[in-house]
């Protein structure tokens, strides 16, 4: 009879996951779960080049059982396999300040740092290399991919020191960004996509033209889609500290028409752009994002 | 047209600019929070702002309305309906007056006002606010009845006064309750048997409530009006001494047919029964007090109507003697002097001096001086002038003395005057109906031989004084009356000898005490008070705190006026007798009785009343209350809807 440990699967909801400290327990919490719950998807991220063997776990999947090996020890064991990969991933995070905001108690920039966390700790691995750029109005940080092993800890590192703040230019940045990466990979990009809308499209696209697989996590809070606040506020622009006075309720209907159409046109236009668009709520659970990324990774075999 | 109820509370109007202050506080206090970025507000923003300034308006303009509609409303602004109501409808405010005075105290009357209150608080029904007012010549019960309950609590306990009656005093102190009040409709019903008396400047207070929008309606109870009440008394002779046998006169006033007792009784005793009749309405009681002192009594009477005032007090002191001065020459005055002897029929003392010792007396201790053959010239005119001032009497005895005044005047305007045509002769005398009281019931029987007077025939004396006896040919043989403020007898009995022999005569003595008492100074009555009426009474005495008990042997204390001489006892409800006590073992007693307007029964008709007061209406025909009429409309309702709207409008636009 088979017995899967549930436990883990709720670290896939960000609100469990914010409470665990260290972005390497976070990472791991996260892909464990994930996978536990992957038992019966038709996705697998597991390479085709056998590796080792290891006992059977509940939630390993039978025709990866050695029947051979059982025949002549009358134990299960399983074949890990081992992909040999030569893929480039960039994970470029947007930390501007209005990546800072918050409505209930998780930053789109923690939310972005647990799956960046969890996404390295998966491809890692999966021995592809990792790289990571942060970015507000210019590029702020840049790690260049690796498939180490102690590559992880270093991606980790940075990611624990992420702090929100800057404007956004994310246009400029993908621009020149698409300029530096010279091999081809797969971009995976986390952000608000609080810019202009058309030079956003515009920069993407020029990574899709030089070959490169994009995937771009649309990260919002609920509250900018929903819009709940009530009584006469006074707004502040995180980034450019614009202020502005609104009676909220006289607005709301006007707001999400506004950034519903915002979210159907990014959407069509990546999709016209072949290019991977997951729209990401921050209180959503991570195993949407990871499935998006596996979706994607299994794309380019 | 509008009228408010409550017009102070507009002061709340103040409370409408508490939205405009938190308005304006409210814009400043505008939280901020930061957001992730304004680029899609920026681009609403536009549109929003102008709507938000609108709505911010709105929102102000509805919170003072709310303000201020609430405030105008508990105002109660009123406003006269178009259109006629039903008086039930109505709610009303109700005075009933009801006359608790002595004469209601006639057979059955009182019941009568009852059932008429009773009768009135049954038509005016539930919810109506009612205030019964019992009064007399005072406000003597006052209450707010609800219920039925009430009513007859507060009517079993009310009882007849022995007060008067004043109208206008109760219709003013319901006027003002009446004013008070918030009901549309006011009313003043007046129950009384409506005396004369007691309608006085009923006028001018009914005009003043009339123009106030009151309505004023009478129920004139009515009754048996056969009553009998003393109207007063009188004692005779007016100067009591003690052993002298004295008539006491009781006035009574009788409109009953055939005869009525009248009983006197003294310090609680009865000493006599009388019967007044239509023949002889006028009845005495004989008693002859042995002692000095005061004294009091009271009659009585019954047989009629109302009992209440069939009692009537008095009090009255006997002084231990009377002092008689008698100036002149010894020789002279011997038999007059004689007459008036203690102990030959009253205590007189008598005191006998020469002319010429008179500045050394003081005559003010005298109640009566008497000037026998004495020339009133120099001291003696003086002396004389000046008891007559404090109301002394004097006898003027005039002798030979006189005949050499001829032509010359004796005192003010009496003077001698020697006649011309002399004749001798002898001439009747003739008593002159005058009601000079020394000489009531003597008529001529004990005068008709006194006819030889010498001195008449060739003298005879001119005076502005009234001649109570003279002569057939007119010569006044007394005159009397009043000089410089007291009493004067001029009696020349002593001018010639036949005159001189009168005190011979058997009416001498008789007709001496009658002038004696007559002229002798009357002791200071005791004061006599009515009902309702403080006792004043001057005490010089200094020391402990004087007393009065009261009728019903309630001991009171009498408060010192502000001059500090007079002592007032206030509050005599009772009639009767109250002891004014000014010192351990001296008592005064002071009568005090029923007002006799009271008693007179001198009552009105509601037809005689409404030639007084025009517009005034008859209780007792009415069936209901009132029958029709314009109301008031409280738009308190009104305005509270509006305000509630406005709250309500207000929410909505706030959530939107």
């Amino acid at each position: 009879m088979r017995h899967i440990d549930r436990s883990y699967i709720r670290y896939l909801d960000p609100k469990v996951i914010s409470k665990l400290k260290g972005l390497d327990l976070i990472a791991r919490m996260v892909v464990e779960g994930f996978l536990i719950g992957l038992h019966r998807s038709p996705y697998h991220g597991f390479s085709v080049e056998f590796a080792e063997h290891r006992e059977y776990r509940p939630g390993d999947e039978l025709r990866y059982v050695d029947w051979k090996v059982f025949g002549k020890t009358d134990r299960y064991y399983v074949k890990v396999f081992e992909e040999e990969t030569n893929l480039k991933a960039y994970l470029i995070i947007d930390k501007s300040g209005s990546m800072g905001f918050s409505s209930n108690g998780i930053s789109k920039l923690e939310y972005v740092k647990y799956l960046a966390s969890a996404l390295s700790f998966l491809l890692l691995r999966q021995k592809d290399a990792v790289g990571l750029l942060l970015f507000s109005k210019g590029l702020d940080s840049y790690i260049a991919p690796s498939s180490r092993k102690n590559h992880l800890n270093m991606l980790l590192k940075e990611l624990d020191q992420l702090k929100p703040g800057g404007e956004t230019s994310l246009s400029t940045v993908l621009f020149e960004l698409a300029e530096k990466i010279k091999r081809r990979g797969l971009i995976i990009l986390f952000s608000d996509l609080f810019d202009d809308y058309e030079n956003v499209v515009k920069s993407l696209k020029i990574f899709r033209h030089k070959k490169n697989e994009v995937l771009v996590f649309h990260t919002l809070d609920s509250a900018e889609i929903l819009f709940p606040f009530t009584g006469d506020m006074l707004f502040r622009d995180m980034e450019t500290n614009d202020k502005i006075t609104i009676d909220p309720k006289s607005i709301r209907k006007d707001y999400r028409e506004k950034i519903e159409n915002l979210l159907t046109s990014y959407k069509r236009d990546f999709r016209n752009a072949s290019i991977d668009y997951q729209f990401l709520r921050t209180d959503t659970a991570y195993d949407k994002a990871l499935l998006s990324y596996l979706a994607k990774r299994k794309k380019m075999k | 047209m509008i009228h408010l109820l409550h017009p102070f509370y507009l002061f709340g109007l103040l409370l409408a600019s508490i939205p405009l202050i938190l308005h304006l506080l409210g814009r400043r206090r505008i939280r901020e929070r930061p957001f992730s970025s304004l680029l899609l507000l920026k681009e609403i923003k536009k549109s929003s702002s102008v709507w938000m300034r609108i709505k911010d308006l709105i929102l102000l303009l509805l919170r003072i309305c709310f303000l201020l509609f609430i405030v105008i409303g508990f105002s109660h602004p009123l406003v006269l309906s178009p259109v006629p109501f039903l008086g039930k409808e109505a709610p009303k405010d109700v005075a009933i007056l009801i006359d608790v005075s002595m004469s209601m105290g006639m057979d059955g009357l009182f019941e009568k006002a009852k059932h008429e209150v009773r009768r009135t608080f049954r038509i005016l029904g539930r919810g109506n606010r009612i205030i019964l007012i019992a009064f007399s010549d005072r406000i003597e019960e006052e209450k707010e009845i609800v219920d039925e309950a009430e009513l007859g609590s507060f009517l079993d306990n009310l009882r007849i006064t022995y007060r008067g009656t004043n109208i206008p005093l109760p219709l003013e102190v319901a006027e003002k309750k009446l004013l008070k009040k918030e009901g549309f409709i006011k009313e003043i019903i007046i129950i009384s048997d409506f005396q004369k008396s007691a309608l006085e400047n009923i006028e001018s207070v009914y005009n003043i409530i009339r123009k106030k929008k009151i309505n004023i309606y009478a129920s004139c109870i009515e009754g048996n009006k056969k009553n009998l009440f003393f109207s007063g008394w009188k004692i005779e002779p007016p100067f009591p001494l003690p052993g002298l046998r004295l008539k006491i006169y009781p006035k009574l006033v009788s409109n009953i047919e055939g005869s009525s007792p009248v009983e006197i009784f003294m310090n609680g005793v009865m000493k006599g029964v009388k019967k007044r009749t239509e023949e002889k309405t006028e009845v005495f009681f004989e008693i002859e007090p042995r002692e000095p002192g005061y004294k009091s009594g009271s009659f009585r009477t019954r047989g009629d109507s109302l009992d209440m005032d069939n009692n009537y007090y008095f009090s009255f002191y006997v002084q231990k003697s009377l002092n008689v001065l008698l100036v002149g020459k010894r020789n002279e005055y011997s038999y007059l002097a004689a007459a008036l002897s203690p102990g030959i029929e009253t205590p007189i003392n008598l005191k006998t001096i020469e002319p010429a010792e008179l500045p050394r007396i003081n005559p003010s201790q005298y109640d009566l001086l008497i000037l026998y053959n004495t020339k009133i010239d120099g001291y003696v005119k003086a002396r004389t002038m000046d008891f007559l001032a404090h109301g002394g009497g004097v006898l003027f005895v005039m002798g030979n003395e006189f005949t050499s005044e001829v032509n010359k005047i004796i005192l003010e305007d009496i003077h001698i005057v020697k006649k011309n045509d002399a004749k001798k002769g002898f001439f009747t005398l003739k008593m002159i109906d005058t009601g000079f009281e020394p000489l009531s019931g003597f008529k001529n029987k004990g005068l008709k031989n006194l006819y030889d007077a010498k001195f008449f025939q060739y003298f005879t004396i001119k005076s502005n004084m009234k001649t109570v006896i003279e002569s057939k040919n007119g010569d006044p043989l007394m005159i009397a009356g009043n000089i410089n403020g007291g009493k004067m007898v001029l009696f020349p009995f002593a001018l010639d000898s036949e005159w001189a022999q009168l005190p011979l005569k058997a009416i001498f003595v008789p007709l001496i005490y009658r002038l004696t008492f007559y002229l002798a100074t009357k002791p200071e009555k005791l004061p006599e008070f009515h009902i309702g009426e403080p006792i004043r009474i001057s005490s010089q005495k200094e020391g402990k705190t004087p007393l009065f008990i009261l009728p019903d042997e309630r001991k009171k204390s009498p408060i010192l006026s502000a001059t500090r001489k007079d002592y007032i006892l206030k509050g005599t409800d009772l009639p009767g007798i109250y002891k004014f006590i000014p010192q351990p073992g001296e008592t005064i007693p002071i009568a005090v009785n029923v007002k006799e307007e009271e008693s007179k029964l001198d009552v009105i008709s509601f037809e005689e009343l409404k030639l007084l007061l025009p517009d005034i209406k008859e209780s007792e025909k009415r069936e209901g209350f009132p029958t029709s009429g314009k109301r008031w409309i409280d738009l308190f309702p009104f305005f509270i809807i509006l305000s509630l709207m406005c709250l309500t409008a207000e929410l909505i636009l706030e959530n939107k």
